[in-house]
């Protein structure tokens, strides 16, 4: 076997990482997860106890309402930290975002038997991390719901269309959401909140 | 009043100097001002000329209704036409130019045009310049547009920004004057989420150009105080510079936000308008009336304005109209306007009301005329004097004229809602079905005084707050001053010898509308095209009920039953810009990039669009100096050693559940339940009517888990289809599917050195020679050093291929990987050019075959289609037409004479036959050089072309000139056999 095999392949994320530093602005902050993972898990017909159960033994997470994502209670105690949660996306289809390697992950999947489906998403979403002052005023540029937040509460998960892109947007407090969309058109999404922060705050 | 019209209240001028140009004239305003009162406060009496006779034309009012003071702002890019002088905020450096002018504004040559006047009457385009026919397109129309329009524009892009957004509230009020303030203070405090939107940069409406006092004080401070105790509201969001524009579906409201028009251009960095999309569960139209006038002879001299707004001039801003002043008028309010003037010290000479009886107000120092009318006015340039019925002549500078109020109802007529006519005030109101959720309140509901406006306001926020399940309102209303508003219709004085207008922008006159009837004209909506009444920037907002009136009396109907034209957004004009918002150049779609991007652009690839993809094209390298050497060394290369090429653009879907297999039948026409684990299969699609829509490959990658390919442009619709099948047609089946599209980055790696090219990177414990991994095989593998991959024996070029599928993010070091490893083989990378060459020389199908009108059959693919299960499209494949014995075939075409260049979109004609639809036989696809056989060669459908292989036919192009004769041949160019990509 040659050499260059035994090379490790390294990943390139969607934006490098991107983390929007600019000196003298605390208006927003937005940045690129990287150390995650999404995982599109289904509900095979009727078995929707059972994936329930084994959420809950493996992960310690519940299949979430709909319009909702939900965590663990510790999750608030670190807002910063790579998340933990389920989010619905359609009946009987939720997605799953760990930290990357997490045990618990590999735990779930590992044993599924046939109560899910699970399928990797991590390579085909972007994971954009938004909040400030201008989170709100800023998303109203390009999001077509309602933020207000007897509309769309902590907790919310839903999907829409930003500037043409397909995205989800998860609030995790007042100002501060998780965005998804997808990762070949990474930079276009990117662009469009950057330019949505910075005309809000113009 | 000072020199210019300035009135001084309390001594001095209030507000802070402002220095701007009107035709280059330097001139000063203040604070506040619009460009229309500040040039009123300079004298500038002529600001524009008409747009057919090119008549000298001033400021007629004081807000969006403006039809005559549309001026040019700004210059070179920025250059504005046809803005509205009467809307437009002054800012310190405003340049502002007079347009429609051939020469300058006092001397325009093509105001000959008025002494053409009785040659160009209503309809004189469709009239004249109708012989000789040939000189239509080169010399009358071109003539016909130099001189037509208002404005020019610059021809330059734009260089401002311009943003969208959307806004979602429980009640949405249109107009901040009393009656919306009212509604907003009645509903606040329950805690509605209110937007409220007003066109002016200041909001109150007509309380802030008027004397009339609430609970004791002017009311344009208790509209001051009103708003400022709106703004402590959370959920209170006020929009001053904001026209709700239209109304549409589901209590949806468009929105201009016209965010820094007030600055210096360039300036701020802000987006200069936003145009909001507000969705609301409520809405209050409040938008208040705009006043008419009435139409006597030369009644468009400059000087001669609505009533209201000479009053507005003065109240609001300070500025006089002119130093005698007269009053025409119908109605009471007109009357206000009288009082208001002598109370700030303006010398009103006369006030001629149209009515007998007793004066409702008593006026020192002015003549007063019952019963009168004015029937003519005289001054070119600027008003001299007017004369009346009885023949009397009075000198005035300025004639502020009264014909009553028309509610201002077109959002609730957008959906189209009918509006209704309310004699007592002699206007519509709306009516008919309002947009879903809206109520009308004060003027524009008919409500024209004070008091009723405001009582108008809170009673429909109280209906509101009903129905949004709140508790009632707190609030009362203020008390009011006493408002008179008794009306006697008037629109078109009896004694009219002169031409009157009715259309001041579009130049149309009473003559015209005689004309019209006489003509035929009758229905309101065919007079509005034949005569242009209430076309243009102001949509007839001071013209058109006054044209419905006099077309009334003409032919003898009432206002009602002459009927109203359809009101459409938007309410007033929205710039292009601000529709396309942040959708310019490379910003107009997003872009989607493969995961080998940044590799291929190291590479100087040369891009294609394919949809939203960028996709590398072709590579040239150094010494091609034309992308066909490009291409053939990329052709040559592949089917020589090896290739790799990145089709992560093609749609992925990920299959899984117990009744996949089940699900793939019911949208194939092929069967996919038996495909084994570890295999692939080619797919194809239909349309429920049996046409051909979309193919790939599926593949099995477990019992209940498939990956389908689809192509690049149909990934979407194709997953569109395949979810309304899963959830609609077949909710009882087992089976989910997700997009993995973005999710892998695949690459083709295509020639007979792939296998070996790739086994230098698959992990040694996967086998995949021939035996191992044959033809149409499948598997999860992975490579270098345990990256996780999935491999497909697959080949879209006819050579020994295989697609390998790595996580997207290390798409970028797979296909470093790869170029790595190829160069021990002399193989690199080819574009889409190359990859389309060489499915053409293999002879399959692609978009262009797959256009929407060929079939399976057309296609040469009955092969794929299973008769022995029901899938989408089968039913209707059945038709007889469909399975006609002399339909089109999918063919290979290649020219006779070697050296000729073929065309895609040629048709087949017989040989020695005319190029008539009757003699057409079928149409060239696709065409490509083929490096391989060195020279042309086509895939094509012809009539009974299986049954035709080695005719000669015609491929005519008459688009291009092209006529080249081409032999039918086998789709199947090149290794017709397949054994290349068995091997």
């Amino acid at each position: 076997m040659v050499d260059r095999q035994q090379k490790p392949m390294n990943p390139v994320h969607f934006l490098d990482g991107h983390e929007h530093a600019d000196p003298g602005s605390e208006t927003f902050d937005l940045h690129e997860l990287t150390g995650i993972e999404l995982v599109h898990v289904s509900v095979p017909r009727g078995q929707l106890p059972r994936l329930n159960e084994h959420l809950e033994e493996t992960i310690g997470l519940f299949w979430p309402e709909p319009g909702r994502f939900s965590a663990p209670e510790t999750a608030t105690a670190d807002p910063g930290g790579t998340p933990l949660m389920l989010m619905w996306l359609a009946p009987d289809q939720c997605m799953l975002l760990a930290p990357r390697r997490d045990s618990r992950l590999a735990r779930f999947i590992g044993s599924l038997d046939g109560t899910g489906y699970a399928t990797d998403q991590t390579d085909n979403w972007v994971a954009l991390r938004l909040s400030g002052d201008l989170a709100v005023p800023g998303l109203e540029r390009i999001c077509p719901l309602d933020l207000h937040e007897a509309a769309m509460p902590i907790g919310a998960a839903a999907r829409t269309v930003m500037e043409h892109l397909a995205v989800i947007i998860l609030r995790e407090s007042a100002d501060g959401f998780l965005l998804l969309s997808p990762s070949s058109s990474a930079r276009s999404f990117h662009h469009a909140v950057t330019t949505s922060m910075t005309n809000a705050g113009a | 009043m000072t020199g210019g019209y300035r009135i001084r209240t309390g001594g001095e001028d209030s507000g802070a100097r402002i220095r701007f140009t009107f035709n280059g004239r330097r001139m000063a305003g203040r604070d506040g001002d619009t460009l229309a009162s500040a040039l009123l406060a300079n004298g500038q009496r002529l600001v524009g000329r008409s747009f057919k006779y090119h008549r000298p034309r001033g400021i007629f009012s004081a807000g969006p209704e403006e039809p005559n003071a549309l001026v040019q702002l700004h210059r070179g890019a920025r250059l504005e036409p046809n803005t509205r002088a009467t809307v437009t905020e002054l800012f310190e450096g405003l340049e502002a130019r007079s347009q429609n002018h051939f020469g300058s504004l006092e001397h325009d040559l093509l105001a000959v045009n008025d002494l053409l006047s009785p040659f160009l009457t209503a309809g004189f385009y469709y009239k004249t310049f109708m012989w000789p026919k040939s000189f239509w397109e080169k010399l009358y129309e071109p003539m016909i547009r130099s001189s037509a329009g208002l404005g020019r524009l610059s021809g330059e892009a734009d260089p401002d920004e311009y943003d969208k957004g959307f806004l979602h509230c429980d009640l949405l009020i249109v107009g901040a004057g009393p009656a919306g303030i009212a509604a907003a203070l009645a509903a606040a405090p329950s805690g509605v989420r209110v937007i409220l939107a007003d066109e002016d940069f200041a909001l109150g409406g007509r309380l802030n150009s008027e004397t009339y006092e609430l609970d004791g004080q002017p009311c344009r401070l208790w509209a001051a105080a009103a708003l400022s105790e709106l703004a402590s509201f959370d959920n209170v969001r006020l929009m001053p510079r904001t026209t709700i524009y239209g109304a549409f579906d589901h209590g949806i409201y468009g929105a201009l936000e016209r965010r820094t028009d007030h600055l210096m251009p360039g300036t701020s960095t802000a987006p200069r308008q936003v145009l909001w999309r507000i969705y609301s569960r409520r809405s209050i139209l409040a938008s208040g009336a705009i006043e008419r006038p009435m139409a006597f002879g030369n009644n468009d001299r400059p000087g001669i304005m609505l009533a209201g707004a000479v009053r507005a001039y003065a109240n609001r801003f300070d500025v006089s109209c002119g130093r005698r002043v007269a009053v025409f008028t119908n109605n009471d309010d007109g009357w206000r306007t009288a009082t208001d003037l002598l109370a700030k010290g303006v010398e009103v000479v006369a006030i001629i009301d149209t009515r007998t009886g007793d004066p409702p107000a008593k006026l020192d120092g002015s003549s007063v005329f019952s019963g009168q009318e004015v029937i003519n006015a005289s001054g070119r340039k600027a008003l001299r004097s007017i004369t009346l019925a009885n023949g009397q002549s009075i000198d005035a500078d300025c004639l502020a004229i009264s014909g009553g109020w028309n509610p201002a109802i077109h959002l609730a007529s957008h959906l189209g809602g009918r509006p209704v006519w309310n004699d007592e005030i002699a206007g519509f109101v709306p009516g008919g079905s309002l947009p879903a959720g809206m109520s009308v309140a004060g003027a524009a509901n008919g409500s024209l005084t004070l008091e009723g406006a405001l009582q108008d306001g809170l009673s429909c926020a109280k209906s509101v707050l009903v129905d949004l399940g709140k508790p009632g309102p707190a609030w009362s209303v203020p008390t009011a001053s006493e408002e008179p508003a008794a009306i006697s219709a008037c629109w078109l004085v009896s004694e009219c010898r002169h031409r009157a207008w009715i259309d001041l922008q579009n130049d149309v006159t009473q003559k015209d509308l005689d004309l019209s009837s006489r003509e035929g004209f009758g229905s309101v909506e065919h007079l509005k095209r034949y005569t242009t009444l209430g076309m243009g920037t102001d949509q007839g907002k001071t013209s058109n009920v006054v044209g419905l009136a006099v077309m009334a009396e003409i032919s003898g109907k009432s206002i009602p039953e002459v009927g109203t034209t359809v009101f459409r957004p938007p309410y007033t004009p929205v710039p292009i810009a601000a529709l396309a918002g942040r959708s310019r150049a490379g910003n107009f779609r997003p872009v989607r990039l493969t995961p080998s991007h940044t590799w291929a652009v190291e590479q100087g690839a040369v891009f294609v669009e394919a949809g939203n993809w960028l996709r590398a094209q072709w590579f040239p390298r150094a010494g091609e100096t034309h992308w066909r050497e490009s291409v053939d060394r990329e052709v040559r290369m592949t089917r020589g050693t090896a290739g790799f090429c990145d089709v992560t653009t093609l749609g992925k879907i990920d299959i899984k559940g117990r009744d996949a297999g089940t699900f793939l039948d019911r949208v194939y026409t092929g069967t996919f339940s038996t495909l084994p684990v570890g295999k692939v299969r080619y797919g194809l699609m239909l349309r429920e009517d049996g046409i051909a829509y979309d193919d790939g490959t599926t593949a099995r990658l477990g019992e209940t888990h498939y990956v389908m390919t689809t192509t690049t442009a149909n990934a979407g619709l194709v997953f569109r289809n395949l979810e309304f099948g899963r959830q609609c047609l077949w909710p009882e089946l087992d089976v989910h599917l997700v997009s993995i599209t973005d999710g892998w980055a695949q690459f083709s790696v295509a020639g007979p050195k792939s296998r070996e090219l790739l086994g230098r990177l698959i992990d040694p414990e996967h086998d995949i020679s021939n035996d191992a991994f044959p033809y149409m095989a499948c598997g999860e593998i992975s490579v270098c050093g345990g990256l996780q991959a999935r491999l497909f024996r697959i080949s879209f070029s006819g050579e020994l291929a295989y697609e390998i599928a790595v996580p997207a993010r290390y798409g970028d070091a797979m296909i470093r990987r790869l170029a790595e490893a190829g160069t021990e083989f002399d193989a690199g990378p080819y574009g889409t050019e190359a990859l389309g060459v060489m499915r053409i020389e293999k002879g399959h199908a692609s978009g262009n075959e797959l256009n929407g009108q060929t079939t399976a059959r057309n296609l040469g693919l009955t092969g794929v289609v299973s008769t022995k299960k029901d899938f989408i499209g089968k039913v209707l494949s059945q038709r007889p037409e469909m399975k006609r014995d002399d339909a089109v075939r999918l063919m290979g075409f290649v020219p006779v004479d070697a050296s000729s260049a073929l065309s895609a979109g040629a048709h087949f004609l017989p040989l020695d036959s005319e190029a008539t639809t009757e003699n057409d036989e079928g149409w060239m696809s696709s065409v490509a050089y083929s490096p391989m056989l060195g020279h042309y060669i086509g895939l094509g459908f012809i009539r009974r072309g299986h049954e035709r292989v080695g005719d000669i036919v015609r491929a005519w192009d008459g688009l291009r000139g092209a006529d080249v004769r081409v032999r039918i041949s086998s789709p199947h160019f090149h290794d017709p056999k397949g054994e290349r990509l068995r091997g």
